[in-house]
C-alpha cells in the first residue's frame, strides 16, 4: 500500500470514529448517568440539523452561527421534555422508553408539518484538500476537531466542575445526594438536557454533508445505540473505545473489497461477480456483525468489561 | 434547634413511625437505642426527608420543613450520616467533602480543613476515591461530609457499626468535642449501648414506631432496662 492510500484510509477510519463519536456521546450521557434509554435521540439530532437548516435557510444567519444555537435549541426542548414527561417517570424504563418513543413519533410529525417530508440541503463553502493521488474533504476535519473538543469538554465538565461533581454523586446514590444538600431533580433535569443538547450539536455539524430530513434521526439512532451499549457503562471511556473499535472495521470494510462471489448471467466482461466489502453498505454490515461478536464476548461492553477487571 | 412532633410514616399500609416526639438543642447529643425493626432508622429518614411524612411537623430552627425535599433541609443544616455511611464510591475523599461543603460556599473550604484536622485519616487518603478506604475511614468521610456543610443538627445512623472498636472510640471522642466546639445539637441511633451512653445526655428507648421512655445515661446498662427494651 502506498503511503498516500495509507493515510486516506487512516483519514477514513478517523472520519468513522468521528461520526459514532458524534451520534452516541449523547445518548450515552443519558444512558449512563441517568440509566434511561432515550428513544427520541435520534430526534433530537434532527431537531439540530432543522435548527441550523432555520437559521441558515430562513433567518440568513452564517452556517457557524447556526451550529452554535443548534446545541441550545435541543438542549432546551431536552428540558422541557424532561420537566413535562420523563420527571413522571423514573424508576420506571421501559415507561420511560414508551414515552420517549412517543415523543419521537411527535417530533418527526412537528417537523414533516413545518418543514415539509422533503430532503434539504446545506450548502456551505469548505473544499478539499490533496492527499497525494487523493482528495480528501476538509470539512471531515472540522467535524474531527468538533468531536474530539465535545469530548474533552464534558471530560473537563464531570471530572473538574461542582456541577460535574453534584451530577456524580447523584448517579452514584441519588438519595444520599439529596439528603447532602443536591437538588437531584434538576440535576436529572440538566444532565438530561446536555445529553440532548449534544445531539443537537452532532445533528448540527452533520447536517451540510447528510440530507436534512424529518425522518434522519431514525437512520442514525441504530449505530448511536450500537456504539452506546458496545461502550457498556463508563460514559467517556466507553463511547470512544467503542468507536474507535466499530469505526475501524466501519472504515476498513467500506474501503476495501474482501473476496468476490461470482454469479450468474451475462456481464461484460465476464465473469459475473459482487465485491464483498468495499463500499459503505458492508461497511455498515460489519459493523453491526462485529458489534455483536463484541456483546458476545463482553456482555458488559467495553469499559464494563475493564471495570471488572480492576 | 430540632423539634419533631407526632410524626406518623408508612411503608405502603404498614406503619412504621406512630408519633414519635423529640426535641433536641444546641450543643447537646440525643440518643435513640430500641431493637431492630422499631424505626430508628426510619426516624432518622424521616427528619432528614428521604420519607415522607403523613401527619405531625418537624421544626428546624423554628421553621416548618416538614414538606420539603431533601437537599432544602440540607442546606437549612441538617446533616445526615446513614447507616452504611453512603460514600459517594466513584468520587475522591476530597470530592465527597466538597460535596458537603457546597452547601455553605462562603466557608466551605475552611470547614473541609476543620474535618482534616480533626480526622487526619482523611487527609492521608485525600485523593484517593471514596471506595478505596477502609470501613472506618469511610465512616469518618461520611461524618466529615456532613460536617463541612456546617450543619446545625446532625443525625447520626449507627456510626459504630462494623468498625474496629479502637476506631470506634476515635469517632466517638470526635463527635462529643465537636458538638461541644460548635454547639452541634446530634441525634444519635445506635445499637451499640455503650457507645451511646458514652455520648448522650438523655436517651431514648424506641418501641413499635415510637419513643417508649427516656432513660437517664448511667442507668442505660441497667439489667432490667436492658431486659425490657433491648434484648431480643
Amino acid at each position: 500500500m502506498s503511503l498516500d492510500t495509507a493515510a486516506i484510509v487512516v483519514l477514513e477510519i478517523l472520519n468513522s470514529i468521528t461520526i459514532l463519536v458524534l451520534l452516541a456521546l449523547g445518548l450515552a450521557l443519558i444512558f449512563g448517568m441517568m440509566r434511561i434509554v432515550n428513544l427520541a435521540q435520534g430526534e433530537f439530532f434532527t431537531a439540530g440539523a432543522f435548527t441550523v437548516l432555520t437559521a441558515v435557510r430562513f433567518a440568513h444567519l452564517p452556517l457557524w452561527v447556526g451550529m452554535l444555537l443548534a446545541p441550545l435549541v435541543v438542549a432546551g426542548i431536552g428540558i422541557a421534555i424532561e420537566r413535562l414527561i420523563i420527571r413522571r417517570l423514573y424508576g420506571r424504563p421501559l415507561d420511560v422508553m414508551l414515552a420517549t418513543w412517543g415523543v419521537s413519533l411527535l417530533l418527526i410529525g412537528l417537523i414533516t408539518v413545518i418543514f415539509g417530508a422533503v430532503t434539504q440541503g446545506i450548502p456551505f463553502a469548505l473544499g478539499n484538500f490533496q492527499v497525494g493521488r487523493y482528495s480528501y474533504p476538509e470539512y471531515r476535519i472540522v467535524m474531527t476537531t468538533v468531536a474530539a473538543g465535545l469530548m474533552l469538554g464534558v471530560y473537563v465538565l464531570f471530572r473538574y466542575t461542582a456541577f460535574g461533581r453534584r451530577a456524580r454523586a447523584t448517579i452514584a446514590n441519588p438519595e444520599m445526594a439529596s439528603a447532602a444538600g443536591i437538588n437531584t431533580p434538576r440535576m436529572f433535569m440538566l444532565t438530561f438536557g446536555l445529553g440532548a443538547g449534544l445531539a443537537g450539536a452532532a445533528g448540527a455539524i452533520m447536517a451540510p454533508i447528510v440530507g436534512v430530513v424529518p425522518t434522519m434521526g431514525v437512520l442514525y439512532i441504530a449505530r448511536a445505540f450500537i456504539t452506546v451499549v458496545v461502550g457498556g457503562p463508563v460514559v467517556l471511556v466507553g463511547t470512544l473505545s467503542s468507536a474507535s473499535a466499530l469505526g475501524f472495521i466501519e472504515a476498513l470494510i467500506s474501503r476495501f473489497s474482501l473476496f468476490q462471489i461470482e454469479t450468474a448471467g451475462h456481464c461484460a466482461p465476464p465473469p459475473c461477480a459482487i465485491n464483498i466489502g468495499g463500499s459503505a453498505f458492508f461497511g455498515q454490515i460489519a459493523l453491526l456483525i462485529f458489534a455483536i461478536l463484541l456483546l458476545r464476548l463482553l456482555p458488559q461492553g467495553i469499559s464494563g468489561f475493564w471495570r471488572q477487571r480492576r | 434547634m430540632l423539634s419533631v412532633a407526632e410524626i406518623h410514616v408508612a411503608y405502603g399500609r404498614t406503619p412504621a413511625l406512630t408519633g414519635p416526639s423529640l426535641a433536641v438543642g444546641p450543643g447537646e447529643i440525643v440518643s435513640i437505642i430500641g431493637r431492630n425493626g422499631v424505626g430508628k432508622t426510619t426516624l432518622l429518614k424521616a427528619i432528614i426527608g428521604l420519607l415522607r411524612v403523613t401527619s405531625g411537623t418537624i421544626h428546624l430552627d423554628g421553621q416548618d420543613v416538614t414538606r420539603l425535599p431533601a437537599y432544602e433541609r440540607a442546606r437549612r443544616g441538617l446533616g445526615y450520616v446513614p447507616q452504611g455511611r453512603m460514600i459517594f464510591a466513584g468520587l475522591t475523599v476530597e470530592e465527597n467533602l466538597l460535596i458537603g461543603a457546597d452547601l455553605s460556599p462562603a466557608i466551605g473550604r475552611a470547614l473541609v480543613e476543620e474535618v482534616l484536622t480533626e480526622f487526619p485519616h482523611l487527609r492521608q487518603r485525600y485523593r484517593q476515591r471514596g471506595d478505596t478506604l477502609s470501613g472506618g475511614e469511610q465512616q469518618m468521610l461520611a461524618l466529615g461530609r456532613a460536617l463541612a456543610g456546617g450543619p446545625k443538627v446532625l443525625l447520626l445512623d449507627e456510626p459504630s457499626e462494623g468498625i474496629q472498636p479502637s476506631i470506634v472510640e476515635e469517632i466517638g471522642t470526635r463527635i462529643a468535642s465537636i458538638s461541644r466546639a460548635r454547639g452541634l445539637a446530634i441525634v444519635l441511633v445506635e445499637q451499640n449501648i455503650e457507645f451511646a451512653a458514652a455520648l448522650a445526655q438523655r436517651i431514648y428507648v424506641m418501641e413499635k414506631g415510637r419513643i417508649a421512655r427516656e432513660i437517664p445515661p448511667e442507668r442505660v446498662m441497667d439489667e432490667d432496662i436492658v431486659r425490657d427494651y433491648l434484648a431480643v
